[in-house]
């Protein structure tokens, strides 16, 4: 792969063009799916992709073929020196320089008995404990990504990446009624003998046949969140989704000058996470992946600009990769619930996009009424409303206990000043 | 790429070959973000042996009788788990359908007319201190075979321009609001003349600049009035995705609820194949990816669940016809039943009058993302509204949610705008992105909306 990046680098550079990326990309992928607690598909996959970035007289075009084949690249090629001429110039626009690696990481073949004896494992928990839980749908893969990414500026990049991974979607349903469906998932480096032991299946289906018989609300209240991972997931997408490109380039971010400032309470510190399973050692950019502290104690030590965006805003560049972990606090999780005079237990928050200043209002999914220390009745049809930004500040507690969710690990959040309709 | 040599395997199987062209073109303040072009083409099979499912696809063209023995391998090895055959529906679609694209335009049109239409609002507009510019654009292409006979191509083409202003209120902050031009076909089949923009962005900017003013709705059960741009959101998300019949095996309430009145007897909802009132709609689906003859699904009729979408396994399952909803997005994904073009029937009332008779309540006029449930309590960001009060419309409110239970919702529907409004925009998730097109009056109901 690499050689055929080199050569097709060389083709690019005879073309004319000033500048080049060549990333050629196959992905073998194995995978079982259970839908409606039964096995019901086998997936064998394999798929290449050659992309290209150009750029000449700094004007930038890119494409992307899934063929490899002489006649194809000759045609992309031809196609890009017709497009890059009709883009405007920028003098913002460059490729990595200088970055050399060959990474191999994760388990680079498939076995696929454990694949079926992890489906078996999960399917009699499922019936023997928590047989109204529905598993709707359920995939256990494992994907090989093989990557070689060249640049003109001597970049060249390898990485040879395997993982397993685990998608589970599911609801309870019994006399009393349906849940709301609830999901996790995650990756691993190796499936373990029970699939319920890891990404917090077991939980999610502990909790779900609890959520057949909600209750709503019933009045208005400002109360407190416990959020669990997958809504702690949203807070910190968010979050990044400020600190990148589209905020920052059209100067709207609110953390748009921010850095060196307290954005979160000082029980925060936010850490990429390169080592995480499955999480490729290097950007699309052709970045090598860097260690970072994104907030330390609630103070935001940089922002997440692409190279491209860097250079057009003349701010630091960070090369982030897309993990993420949050220190562990000294907080129990059961501690953090007793401590709540009133407000829920979150699973999972269903809303949409927070506006550009972090004002949302979403409903609160799988999740419990918290009142005088105690978990209550689940809830539904019950909104939360306040301000992503402001909840980063009014973090009260982290919990002691982390998931582990592969690329991502997450403790539990207790959050004052939620408004509850 | 055309129909290759079919080959049998299995109890049943298919063959697809899917060609997906796209193109994205992003300019962020006239700075172009992104200019990328893709083509990804593939060859997929499955094969059904013994209640079991394999599949295998590859970017390299291999075959049907290789790519069909690899994915019947795969159900074979899946044969441990036990195993019951189950007879599959047997119609098999014979047919080409195209869409009728007028010439496209290029990525040096596209790029000139996003300029322009940047240049036109640094122009036009004062307040705006960001703007975007985005034009998308995707071609599937694909040919089915399979045992019973079918031998389809069906081409999905879309189009689509999003225009979003950023303004800042008092306090500094951001304020945005998008706008759509979207259309079946190519960039050449929208009306993307200057004269046109402009109009559709006077609006725009007139309701951003209200927004700029906004207030927090009122938090709790509402009265709401929501435009007929709306409606399809909430016909898709509410009752759409539980009524598609893998979602009902998986425990969704609408299972038992088949003959039952669910919604207030002004609503009929129909997911339709590919033509309304005999146009073509935005997504037309002559066969799915099955080779299965779509058929429209009338999922409410006057208030009361009939029907659920199909593939050719719940099909066999439920004991009712395949309806062509089995869908595949990208070459490697198999398909699943996903809508096509879902919508709720236009009754007879105006939407002056359905806002006129409301004392204190919100009209939502946008909406962002949605989400659907097994309960049907569904939600779906709402970007643009305004206060009602005594028959008028008041302040615009900040962004808010709606949500609550689709069935709570559409039985206290009181009024269906006589006019219809179809859209074809972002994409539809279920493990796979989908497109698909969404449509509806002007509706009016009680529903949970967030807020102080």
């Amino acid at each position: 792969m690499l050689t055929q990046a080199k050569t097709i680098l060389s083709a690019l550079t005879r073309a004319g063009f000033d500048d080049a990326r060549v990333t050629i990309t196959e992905t073998d992928a194995n995978e079982l799916n259970i839908a409606h607690n039964h096995v019901s598909l086998m997936r064998t996959t394999q798929s290449q992709s050659l992309a290209v970035l150009v750029i000449q007289d700094s004007r930038r075009a890119t494409a992307s073929v899934s063929s490899l084949e002489d006649a194809v690249i000759e045609q992309m090629i031809a196609d890009l020196k017709r497009d890059v001429v009709t883009s405007p110039q920028d003098e913002a626009n460059a490729v990595a320089p200088n970055q050399m690696g060959s990474f191999e990481k994760g388990p680079q073949s498939v076995d696929r008995d454990a694949i079926a004896a992890s489906a078996k494992t999960l399917l009699e928990t499922r019936a023997e404990h928590y047989p109204t839980f529905q598993i709707e749908e359920c995939a256990i893969k494992h994907t090989l990504d093989k990557t070689a990414l060249v640049t003109t500026l001597d970049t060249e990049l390898t990485s040879s990446v395997g993982s397993y991974s685990v998608g589970m979607m599911g609801s309870s349903k019994d006399e009393h009624g349906s849940s709301s469906f609830n999901f996790t998932g995650g990756e691993l480096n190796a499936l373990p003998e029970r699939l319920t032991d890891v990404l917090e299946i077991e939980q999610l289906m502990a909790n779900s046949v609890q959520e057949t018989r909600t209750e709503m609300l019933g009045d208005k209240f400002t109360g407190e969140v416990v959020l669990m991972p997958m809504a702690v997931m949203d807070l910190i997408g968010w979050l990044i989704r400020q600190l990148g490109d589209g905020a920052l380039l059209s100067q709207t971010s609110v953390y748009q000058k921010a850095v060196g400032d307290m954005i979160a309470a000082p029980c925060l510190t936010l850490r990429n996470h390169p080592q995480g399973v499955d999480r490729v050692p290097f950007d699309g950019a052709g970045f090598v992946v860097k260690p970072i502290t994104l907030v330390d104690a609630g103070r935001l030590t940089c922002q997440l600009p692409s190279y491209y965006a860097s250079r057009k805003l003349g701010i630091p560049h960070t090369t982030a990769g897309d993990g993420w972990r949050i220190d562990a606090g000294d907080t129990s999780r059961a501690d953090m619930q007793a401590s709540v005079e009133r407000g829920a237990l979150v699973s999972r928050l269903s809303m949409g996009n927070p506006a550009p200043n972090g004002d949302f209002s979403g409903v609160i999914k799988n999740s419990f009424l918290l009142e005088n220390g105690k978990r209550t009745k689940a809830l539904s049809e019950t909104m939360i409303t306040g301000n992503v930004a402001q909840m980063l500040k009014d973090i009260q507690a982290i919990s002691a206990e982390v998931s582990d969710f592969g690329g991502y690990q997450l403790p539990w959040l207790k959050i004052s000043g939620l408004r509850f309709s | 790429m055309s129909f290759a040599p079919f080959t049998r395997a299995g109890e049943y199987n298919e063959f697809r070959e899917h060609e997906l062209r796209k193109r994205q073109i992003v300019l962020v303040d006239g700075n172009l973000m992104a200019n990328n072009s893709s083509h990804t083409s593939g060859q997929s099979a499955r094969a059904y042996q013994n209640g079991y499912w394999g599949f295998a696809s590859t970017t390299q063209p291999s075959g049907s009788d290789k790519l069909g023995n690899i994915a019947l391998a795969n159900a074979k090895a899946m044969q441990l788990f036990g195993g019951e055959s189950r007879p599959l529906p047997q119609e098999g679609y014979q047919g080409e359908h195209g869409t009728a694209c007028k010439p496209n335009w290029s990525s040096q049109q596209l790029i000139e007319w996003l300029q322009s239409v940047t240049d036109l609002v640094r122009r036009r507009y004062d307040k705006v201190v960001s703007v975007t510019t985005v034009a998308l654009d995707e071609y599937h292409d694909k040919y089915i075979q399979n045992s019973v006979g079918a031998r389809a191509y069906n081409n999905i083409s879309r189009a689509m321009a999003y225009l979003k202003l950023t303004v800042t209120d008092k306090d500094g902050k951001p304020v945005e609001l998008g706008h759509v031009i979207s259309s079946k076909g190519s960039f050449g089949n929208l009306d993307l003349s200057m004269a046109s923009v402009e109009s559709q962005l006077d609006g725009l900017y007139e309701h951003l600049l209200a927004k700029r003013e906004a207030v927090h709705a009122k938090g709790g059960l509402q009265t709401i009035v929501l435009a007929s741009d709306l409606a399809g959101i909430l016909a898709h998300e509410a009752m759409g995705h539980p009524c598609e019949a893998d979602l009902v095996l998986g425990g969704a309430v609408t299972g038992d609820m088949r003959g039952q009145r669910i919604a207030s007897d002004l609503v009929t909802m129909v997911d339709f194949a590919h033509s309304y009132n005999g146009e073509e709609l935005p997504v037309p689906v002559y066969a799915d990816d099955e080779g299965t003859p779509a058929q429209d699904v009338t999922l409410i009729q006057d208030g009361i669940l009939t029907d659920f979408m199909h593939n050719r396994e719940t099909a066999s399952r439920f004991g009712d016809q395949a309806t062509g909803n089995a869908r595949a997005y990208a070459p490697d994904d198999e398909p699943l039943i996903r809508m096509r073009n879902t919508a709720i029937l236009p009754g007879t009332s105006k939407l002056d009058d359905m806002i006129a008779d409301v004392e204190d309540g919100y009209y939502l006029m946008k909406t962002s993302n949605g989400q659907a449930d097994m309960t049907t309590e569904f939600m779906f960001g709402v970007p643009l509204g305004y206060e009602i009060k005594n028959g008028k419309l008041g302040r615009a409110i900040k962004d808010t949610t709606l949500s609550g239970s689709a069935i709570k919702m559409l039985q206290s529907v009181d009024a269906v705008s006589s006019d219809m409004h179809w859209e074809s925009a972002g994409y539809c998730g279920k493990k796979q992105p989908m497109v698909v097109s969404m449509g509806g009056p002007a509706l009016r109901a009680k529903a949970q909306l967030g807020g102080e």
